[in-house]
């Protein structure tokens, strides 16, 4: 690192230090800093966007760095200043690297933010309308259901008149009454309710129309879902560490195999490590 | 340990604390006085990278946990043979 008397790089990157070291005098460093300190105050003023202050937060911090440490001898000196060069430079790729990264992400994350307002009024019609649907169907149900309790009561009541009738305990009034009695039910009573319930049997059948409707809404919904996950689970996997992202995949100590059924990059049996050795040629 | 000598069949885990199996059978086939000795590698790593790691590396034998003493004596007569050939 601090070989000077080699190649031309060498002379190259020992003249970069040596400016880098001129820059890193006391009274220059002091000087920038009591600029870059004017310019803080008047930012603060202006109460400018933090982009311009995070900007200038760094420029503050890349001119305290050289001015922290004061090397005495020259080879410390050159070490010193290519230690710092080396840094200054890792930390402008890291930045640049965190930017380009935020910008793919953000805009990644922006189509799919985008997507969940939409489907969040989907959602909404879907509950709409099923809720809707259940109310018409309840409905009917509690207009129907007295209708045949009645019908049942009634029928219920003519068919005891006409088990004391042939129990041979009726009058010739009472039979006559009984007659009329059975004619109306069966002209009017009966008919007349059941129209009514199969009327309400064709609304709980046309309540069922919001099915159509949620079932599209429900899909495009699914979709929506599946490609947010699939960015996410992107978004993950890029930012994850390497390290950790091949870990899993690469690692030769992953312990006992719990469930062998439906793996291929494992082996189940003591045959199975002979065939694999086998095909090695061992 | 094994510099010291008079060992002369090494059954070793994979899975082990400070040196696991795979690097002591590297260091075992890197060292010029060790080379010459069997390594049986008796493991719950049944991935077949590991296996593949473990033949390039020069293991003797290859046994996966759970295993029986019928394929543990199969093995090392199996190693044995082909030292005596």
């Amino acid at each position: 690192m601090t070989d000077s008397n080699g190649s031309g790089d060498s002379r190259e990157l020992e003249a970069l230090f040596d400016s880098i070291a001129s820059g890193a005098a006391p009274t220059d460093a002091a000087a920038a800093k009591a600029s870059l300190l004017q310019q803080l105050r008047e930012v603060e003023g202006e109460e400018d966007d933090s982009d311009d202050l995070q900007a200038l937060f760094e420029a503050v911090v890349a001119a305290q760095a050289p001015a922290a440490g004061e090397p005495t001898a020259d080879d410390d000196q050159a070490s010193g200043g290519n230690d710092k060069v080396f840094r200054r430079v890792g930390q402008m790729a890291r930045q640049l690297h965190d930017t380009l990264g935020e910008l793919g992400y953000h805009e990644l994350l922006g189509s799919a933010a985008a997507a969940i307002p939409d489907t969040r009024e989907r959602l909404n019609y879907v509950a709409t309308l099923t809720e809707k649907a259940a109310c018409r169907v309840l409905n009917a149900t509690d207009i129907a259901n007295p209708l045949q309790e009645q019908l049942e009561a009634s029928s219920a009541a003519l068919a005891a008149k006409w088990d004391a009738l042939y129990a041979n305990q009726m009058s010739v009034d009472a039979f006559k009454q009984l007659a009329e009695e059975t004619r109306a039910f069966l002209k009017q009573g009966l008919p007349q309710k059941t129209e009514a319930t199969r009327a309400q049997l064709l609304e709980i059948m046309m309540a069922q129309d919001f099915q159509d409707l949620t079932g599209q809404v429900i899909k495009k919904t699914i979709a929506v879902a599946q490609e947010l996950e699939a960015q996410l689970v992107g978004v993950l996997i890029e930012t994850m560490p390497g390290e950790r992202r091949t870990e899993s995949v690469m690692s030769l100590l992953n312990g006992p195999v719990i469930n062998a059924e439906g793996r291929s990059d494992v082996v189940a049996t003591q045959q199975q490590v002979d065939d694999l050795l086998g095909s090695l040629g061992f | 340990m094994l510099q010291a000598g008079g060992i002369e069949f090494v059954v070793t885990d994979w899975n082990m604390p400070n040196m696991d199996g795979l690097q002591l059978l590297q260091a075992i086939r890197s060292s010029p006085t060790l080379k010459h000795l069997p390594v049986m590698m008796i493991t719950a790593e049944a991935k077949k990278e590991n296996i593949i790691a473990a033949a390039q590396a020069g293991a003797s034998g290859y046994i996966v946990k759970p295993f029986t003493a019928a394929t543990l004596a199969e093995k090392l007569q199996k190693i044995f043979d082909k030292m005596g050939g």
